[in-house]
């Protein structure tokens, strides 16, 4: 047999057409024009820029908390699962339930069962107290939007496996508004539910800090270091677990191609069960998480909240766990420079212009997706 | 969908429950014939804790009066003008409530709304249908009269018909803002004020009159901004107000939209309300605020509101008071109440001089002359209540303590 020589590859050489460049012009001049204010911020009013970015970081750190549940699910079925978001809420009611009530509550349409626990702890409690109802707290949370998850993947994600990605997309809406107006509502009623200064605003650096005393420059919490000390382990933990775990690869290989990892021997339902559980348990933690640093919830929380998440989950790159990290960082520190130094009026606009001029040029995000290939 | 039916049902119920006693009671009714009366409130929600005293108020002075008023039989009906799932006023379900009140003809009147937002959109409707309403509540200014906070097309765009059907028992957000300002650069010395409001129509328009009262009395305004009532925290936002510099806050709006958590990161970020005091407009004189916000957050906070409080009451409305205390119990007295049994008062006092139809008892309304649980009352040709005062309330130890009334110099 002889070879058949390989053609050689025909090399593009036009130009980008006229509509192209303009829009990578008019895109540079914003982002430009962005930076220029930024860094001018950042020089003329430096402990202000300084205290904006730290804040920036915190609220970043709850945004990435919940948009890595996005990412999860969108990383193995491609479904916009926008119940996480409610499912988050539901975590951190649970959290009010157990500080205020002392009791895990399992809200069902009739009623409530609430299981008490004398677990009820306020600013004032001593520390053992407080250890104790935080982790009950962080425990079952877990473990009720894990089950949560689950449960709704079972009935509701499952059966649609096969159907277009549409239908699971509107079951997706549909258990969004059961969670919020139907479990949240019926649950804690509709007013704004305060949760108790469990974690102490104790000032680690900024004037009187234990730590650092600058002044005024910039103001670092106990209760910041407790999100950073919560958010990095959990990364670290679902990274090695995605990685170095067999489940984890499980999970990898049902995402690449579904079909032959069901060949070679991979329990395909469970590997999904699976990965809806780790969401659950991380929109569990993080409503406990968001509870204790923000101090206040509403069963309208789960949407506002979900968007902005599932927008970071975009902006980094879904299906990306890094990316979720780092999409929910950029999207806390640009909505605090909007806050800390422009107009609160115009913060959402301009999370929104940069998120569109960031997919124009990356259009798969910044850190790249990692999505099921071939479908 | 159920849940809702069982609660109309219930309350038909209650109606015809009521109506049975009164006409067992006076033996088949009077010649005059059966005239209906609706209120209008965002009966869900945080709300609730006050709507539904004002709801009480309402039914109490109609037993007061034996459902009569002169030789009419009254009927009354509580209509929920918000919706669950946001536990707020929705604009829908006020313009299907204005329907359904321009409909039915046995009504006369509307007691309400509450929320200012949701009468710009019944009144127009009411007008077109000749019904006269009166609010306990609503102080937007531009519902009435033009001046500061009033959005161009006010006051004429809400009455298409050319005539006016729409008074209210408390004063209007000019007075409220314009008080604040005297009072926070008079009395509390400070120099630099920042204004927030929660976006809303009420919010905005007290905030507007605020900053316009503060600019004419040389008091700085070094910034004038919306929350948004869905961002997880305002902490970012308050460190820009610290770098203004600012020793005084203005707060324009209603505590359901994320009041408690902006308190509370004004507290964290700024201090405490000794160093940058803190005036709240009536919409944030409710106790759902020490509630969501922590009481050791709003210690030392004033509030303005155009209500009279209780100890501050006329004998008559001291013995209204003292009967009223047994059906709500323990429960504390709200701001709006004894305003929702003034309007109950007046438009009963209307309508009782009234030949008994809807054109008769607006015009009758407008003549109003009584003496209700508030004081005297009777309404200037806009629908303003005439010599309306503004009153300082300050939150000390988890209750809103009266201080003084304000007048606008």
């Amino acid at each position: 047999m002889t070879d058949i020589p390989a053609p050689a590859p025909v090399e593009a050489r036009r130009l980008p057409p006229t509509s192209d460049l303009l829009r990578w012009v008019f895109g540079a001049l914003i982002l430009l024009g962005l930076g220029i204010w930024i860094v001018n911020e950042a020089v003329t009013e430096t402990s202000r820029f300084a205290q904006v970015t730290v804040i920036g970081l915190s609220n970043g750190m709850i945004y990435a908390l919940v948009a890595l549940g996005y990412t999860l699910v969108y990383g193995i079925i491609e479904l916009i699962n926008f119940m996480h978001g409610d499912n988050f809420m539901l975590g951190t009611f649970q959290a009010n339930s157990i500080f205020t009530d002392g009791s895990f509550q399992i809200p069902l349409v009739f009623g409530v069962i609430s299981i008490p626990l004398g677990a009820a702890a306020t600013a004032g409690s001593s520390w053992p107290e407080k250890a104790y109802a935080i982790g009950l707290a962080l425990v079952l949370s877990m473990i009720f939007c894990t089950t949560i998850n689950v449960v709704i993947e079972r009935i509701g994600y499952k059966p649609l496996r096969a159907s277009p990605r549409l239908a699971a997309l509107i079951t997706a809406i549909g258990f969004s508004f059961i969670l919020s107006a139907g479990v949240g509502l019926s649950w804690k009623d509709a007013g704004r539910k305060s949760v108790p200064n469990l974690i102490p605003d104790t000032p680690l650096v900024g004037r009187g800090g234990k730590w650092a005393d600058f002044g005024d420059v910039v103001y670092y919490s106990v209760k910041d270091l407790m999100v950073l000390l919560i958010t990095l382990p959990v990364l670290v933990l679902l990274t090695w677990l995605v990685q170095a775990t067999k489940p984890g690869k499980a999970m990898r290989a049902t995402a690449q191609d579904r079909d032959a990892s069901a060949m070679m021997g991979i329990n395909v339902d469970r590997t999904i069960s699976f990965t809806f559980a780790l969401g659950g348990a991380i929109a569990g933690a993080g409503g406990v998480i968001y509870a204790l640093y923000i101090g206040t919830t509403h069963f309208q929380l789960g949407f506002r909240l979900g968007l902005i998440a599932f927008t970071a989950a975009v902006l980094g790159g879904i299906g990306n766990l890094s990316g979720a990290v780092l999409g929910g960082l950029l999207i806390g520190l640009i909505s605090a420079y909007s806050d800390g130094f422009g107009d609160a009026r115009w913060t959402y606009t301009v999370i929104f212009t940069i998120l569109i001029l960031i997919l124009v040029f990356r259009p798969s995000g910044l850190l790249g997706e990692r999505v099921p290939e071939g479908q | 969908m159920n849940v809702k039916r069982r609660f109309s049902l219930a309350g038909l119920g209650a109606l015809v429950a009521s109506l049975a006693i009164v006409a067992a009671g006076c033996g088949g009714g009077d010649d005059g014939g059966t005239l209906k009366i609706v209120s209008d409130l965002p009966l869900q929600g945080s709300n609730l804790v006050q709507t539904e005293q004002m709801v009480q108020a309402i039914e109490y002075v109609l037993e007061q009066a034996d459902f009569k008023a002169g030789d009419y039989e009254i009927e009354y009906e509580s209509f929920d003008d918000a919706i669950a799932s946001t536990g707020n006023w929705d604009e829908a379900k006020c313009a299907e409530n204005g329907r359904t009140y321009a409909d039915d003809e046995d009504i006369v009147a509307v007691i309400g709304t509450y929320n200012s937002g949701c009468a710009g959109i019944i009144i127009p409707i009411a007008n077109e249908a000749g019904l006269a309403m009166i609010s306990p509540a609503n102080t937007a200014v531009g519902l009435t009269h033009s001046g500061p906070g009033s959005n161009p097309g006010e006051p004429e765009k809400f009455y298409p018909a050319g005539e006016r059907n729409y008074t209210r028992v408390v004063a209007s957000d000019d007075f409220q803002g314009g008080v604040g300002a005297q009072y926070m650069k008079n009395e509390l010395g400070v120099t630099k004020v920042f204004i927030l409001d929660d976006r809303e129509q009420y919010g905005k328009g007290v905030a507007d009159a605020f900053e316009i009262a503060a600019k004419e009395i040389g008091l700085e305004v070094a910034g004038h901004e919306g929350w948004d009532k869905d961002a997880p925290n305002y902490t970012a936002l308050m460190t820009k107000i610290k770098s203004t510099g600012a020793d005084g806050i203005y707060i324009g709006g209603v505590e359901p939209n994320n009041g408690g958590q902006l308190q509370k990161d004004k507290v964290s970020i700024l201090g405490d309300n000794e160093q940058v005091k803190v005036i709240g407009s009536d919409g944030f004189v409710t106790t759902a605020w020490f509630d969501t916000a922590g009481k050791e957050n709003v210690e030392g906070a004033y509030g303005t509101a155009p209500t009279r409080p209780a100890e501050q009451l006329t004998a008559e409305g001291q013995e209204f008071l003292a009967g009223f205390k047994e059906v709500i119990g323990e429960a504390p007295l709200q701001v709006y109440t004894l305003y929702a049994a003034a309007a109950t008062q007046a438009i009963l006092d209307a309508i009782a001089r009234s030949d008994g139809t809807r054109a008769d008892v607006i015009a009758k309304m407008f003549e109003t002359n009584v003496e209700t649980v508030v004081g005297p009352m009777s309404f200037n040709a806009d629908g303003d209540p005439a010599g309306g005062t503004q009153h300082l309330f300050r939150a000390l130890d988890g209750a809103w303590v009266w201080q003084q009334e304000l007048t606008l110099q």
